[in-house]
């Protein structure tokens, strides 16, 4: 197919093919990783970037290029996560904002908007690296750019960029020097070129069969419901989850003034006995949700207050999906607070921990499942506060959570400097609202967040070189504050081994450990053993954080 | 005007020779605990520390004792207050702070339903010095000055009363342990549970009440802080006695905190030992620093 002119259907195809091919080679993307971690997550985050802007234009018939543009850049935006992920979507953002107002675009105009998408990418990052998917999508940019005349055709601008931007590509390798000593190249750029490649197929009249994953899709179907688990001898134990939407009605009640705690205390009455309630009102309509044993009384009930639009009545012990989301539920109990904190952190420990630390909204994510920037406007929207102290806790996290401070406007969102979960934790030992200063508030997280060295402890999946450091295969690896200082196989000194390679451990004072979910209490009682008999003078302490992939990760202050 | 015999309680730190120099007597307090054999124990919470030395005591506590503490006696006022009542002398009684023992409290009612009718002449006035340890003690020693110099006994009284939330305190405890068994401390909540490494600042506040306000991450980290805070709230640092108070803390610990308050350049800094009742709900390594600074106003909530 030869495209004089993009339009939006077709540009919209292009990228469709595109993110079908970065979907098909999403594991050898997420395997160009420098250390030899099994967190390797450039692929996922990228793929499920760029699907993020396909969820939102797949339902689209739209020929107008710059209204599709608009529709796909604001889907990724919200879609995007880690660093990758956020690039490639100011990536796209700046490109349709060269779509703005155009029906369609030819060869040079396409040039003109691919020039304006270097320009967002660069500005968007703080320190713009190069060997980078930056350098990759740049050099394709003004190499394309170049050779496009007012009579070329979309194809030869799409041939030519992918041409330089496999060249360049390969040239990262020489760029950074971190990535010559792993001898792997750029996964960012690697993942870039896979979607230009998929733009060229297409043009090339080759449609990749792929599925793509988008969120309509995430849904799960209804599965189907087993009803031989309540059988004609089972003795009803755990009641009925019951829900309903009720009408007020003004004949039978003040529907303004009507106060949703009566209905909350006629659930609570003996008779009904209800439990997990949760009762919200919104405008003249009631939402409830209850388990009872006596389903019957509630809507006899009810009745005096209203009329019904729809009811639910299950069995609970058979599975079914409640409707009223947990989202629902977790947002009746959120109450306005002048400071809230939404922090990012996997392992059911941490999380706890940080909760009793109190943290509002513990977002999911790691190295391997970074959330996304619409993870994070979801998080700030449960929360009902007036500023918002974001923790990303990963280097990979804080483009995401950035983009989403910038996009959401219902509080004031401060970011904090923690890249990782030791310095997260260190921060909020250190929590202290008191002063009711915000800039005082960040400054204190921030100064306990500088003071923090992080150590991480892994397993090394492959053998390799990187920063000097010789790694076999299984090696216990320590990472000082994102160095790899040392790989061993002692398992029951290796805390020691790891903390002793820290050049001022001796003007240290205390040491948190998080043990992560594969250590075993004898590894534990070792490790513990041989640091307090080394560093007398450090007071140290220990959680379970349940943490996969990092056996320790280590404040030490 | 009758003689003033001067009293503090087991909360005042004053050393026996400082006593006997500045003729300063005091009331004291009960401590209790139970042995690993579950026997009780019971001695006075003496200054002079005759039953236990210091650091026995603190071993006690590290040992695992829980250590309980009790209000002066009836029976102890009686001793230590009638000699003086029968010599016709008046009594001036700076108490530990209210918030944290009832002693002041049982003073007041007795002078008023006992001594009064039994000793007519004789007065008795209780200050209470909304502090402890050498906050309070400093105070009993300014009051010993003023009589010496001729003050009546309300007129000492009355200065007492309007400078005491002068005497500022600045604490902190080696570990959280032994305030979370006994509560005594007041903190905005989620100031302790399990924060591991986070050292308490407690200064006494408007009230009397030990009031955690701040913290710091690491020993030496909070040691400086109390220096820090010495620093910024002192009033003429040259014309005072600066009192550094632990219960057994590592001689590095003191070394360090000595260091930095003597650049802060007081007449004298004086290091002593934390009496047995603020550290039986402190803790072994407990330190506090006293001195005279800005007036405190904050309260705990």
């Amino acid at each position: 197919m030869i495209l004089n002119k993009l339009n939006g259907e077709q540009f919209k195809e292009l990228v469709t093919n595109g993110a079908k091919n970065l979907r098909l080679n999403i594991e050898e993307v997420d395997s160009l990783n420098v250390f030899p971690v099994p967190d390797g997550d450039t692929g996922t985050n990228m793929t499920r970037t760029i699907e993020g802007g396909i969820d939102a234009v797949k339902s689209m018939n739209e020929k107008n290029l710059g209204v599709l543009g608009k529709a796909l850049s604001k889907g990724m935006l919200l879609g995007a996560r880690g660093n990758s992920g956020v690039i490639l979507s100011q990536i796209f953002r700046g490109i349709c904002r060269g779509f703005e107002g155009k029906e369609e675009v030819n060869a040079l105009e396409l040039a003109e908007a691919y020039k304006i998408g270097v320009k967002q990418a660069y500005g968007a990052v703080v320190t713009p690296v190069e060997g980078t998917i930056l350098t990759v999508f740049r050099e394709a940019t003004e190499s394309a750019s170049k050779i496009v005349t007012k009579d070329s055709t979309i194809n030869e601008f799409f041939e030519e960029h992918l041409k330089q931007a496999n060249i360049s590509l390969k040239k990262t390798i020489d760029l950074l020097p971190v990535l010559k000593e792993a001898g792997v190249i750029d996964s960012g750029g690697a993942g870039y070129v896979y979607i230009v490649k998929g733009i060229v197929k297409y043009l090339d009249g080759e449609k990749i069969e792929q599925e793509l994953s988008t969120s309509s899709d995430n849904k799960s179907e209804q599965a189907p419901i087993d009803f031989s688990a309540f059988g004609a001898d089972d003795i009803l134990q755990f009641g009925y989850c019951t829900e309903f939407i009720l009408r007020l009605q003004n004949s039978k009640v003040n529907v303004e003034e009507f106060d949703v705690q009566t209905i909350i205390d006629n659930l609570n009455e003996e008779d009904i006995a209800g439990d997990s309630i949760v009762a919200l009102k919104d405008g003249d309509v009631i939402k409830v949700h209850v388990h009872t044993k006596e389903p019957g009384l509630v809507l006899h009930k009810m009745r005096k207050y209203g009329e019904f639009l729809t009811t639910k009545i299950e069995n609970m012990a058979l599975q079914h999906n409640e409707n009223l989301s947990e989202e629902e539920h977790s947002q009746k109990k959120m109450e306005h607070k002048k400071y809230a904190i939404v922090a990012v952190a996997q392992g059911e420990g941490i999380k706890e921990q940080f909760e009793a630390f109190g943290v509002d909204v513990v977002v999911s994510g790691n190295q391997t499942m970074n959330p996304s920037t619409e993870d994070f406007i979801r998080a700030f929207k449960q929360v009902d506060a007036d500023n918002i102290i974001v923790f990303p806790n990963n280097k990979n996290i804080i483009m995401a959570a950035k983009q989403a401070a910038q996009l959401y406007k219902g509080a004031n969102v401060k970011i904090a400097q923690s890249n990782s979960i030791p310095q997260c934790y260190s921060a909020l030992t250190m929590l202290d609202f008191s002063s009711d200063d915000l800039t005082l508030i960040m400054g204190n997280f921030n100064e306990a967040i500088r003071n923090v060295v992080t150590v991480e402890i892994t397993t090394a999946i492959r053998s390799t070189r990187v920063h000097g450091v010789i790694i076999r295969k299984n090696d216990h690896m320590g990472i000082v504050d994102g160095k790899i200082v040392y790989a061993g196989r002692m398992k029951n000194r290796i805390v020691y081994d790891v903390l002793r390679k820290i050049k001022d451990i001796k003007d240290k004072q205390v040491v948190t450990i998080i043990y992560g979910k594969d250590v075993t209490e004898d590894e534990k009682v070792k490790n513990m053993q041989m640091l307090k008999a080394r560093f007398p003078y450090l007071e140290f302490g220990a959680i379970d954080g349940g943490q996969a992939v990092y056996k320790y990760l280590i404040a030490v202050e | 005007m009758n003689k003033i015999a001067l009293f503090g309680d087991s909360t005042c730190d004053l050393t026996p020779e400082l006593r006997k120099a500045r003729d300063i007597d005091y009331v004291r307090m009960l401590v209790n605990w139970k042995d690993k054999d579950k026997k009780d124990h019971e001695i006075y919470a003496s200054l002079d520390w005759e039953v236990l030395s210091p650091k026995e005591y603190y071993d006690l506590m590290r040992n695992g004792a829980v250590i309980y503490t009790s209000q002066v006696t009836e029976q102890e006022f009686d001793e230590k207050f009638v000699p003086h009542l029968e010599k016709g002398e008046d009594i001036l009684y700076i108490s530990c702070a209210s918030a944290l023992s009832q002693s002041g409290n049982l003073a007041v009612r007795l002078a008023k339903e006992k001594y009064a009718a039994q000793y007519p002449n004789s007065r008795i006035v209780v200050v209470d010095s909304l502090c402890s340890c050498m906050g309070q003690g400093s105070m009993i020693l300014k009051a010993a000055d003023m009589r010496d110099a001729g003050k009546s006994i309300d007129e000492i009284a009355e200065y007492i009363t309007k400078e005491r939330l002068h005497f500022n305190q600045a604490a902190t405890v080696e570990d959280l342990s032994t305030l979370a068994k006994h509560g005594r401390v007041k903190a905005a909540k989620a100031f302790f549970g399990n924060i591991f490494g986070v050292k308490p600042i407690i200064i006494s506040d408007g009230r009397g009440n030990n009031y955690a306000v701040e913290k710091a991450k690491g020993r030496r980290n909070a040691l400086v802080r109390l220096a820090e805070i010495v620093k910024e709230r002192v009033i003429k640092p040259e014309d005072q006695i600066c009192y550094v108070s632990h219960a057994d803390a590592k001689p590095e610990d003191v070394e360090l905190v000595v260091s930095k308050i003597k650049e802060i350049g007081f007449k004298d800094v004086v290091v002593g030992n934390l009496g047995p009742i603020i550290s039986a709900s402190c803790g072994p390594a407990t330190f506090g620093i006293y001195y005279y600074g800005q007036e405190e106003t904050r309260i705990g909530e």
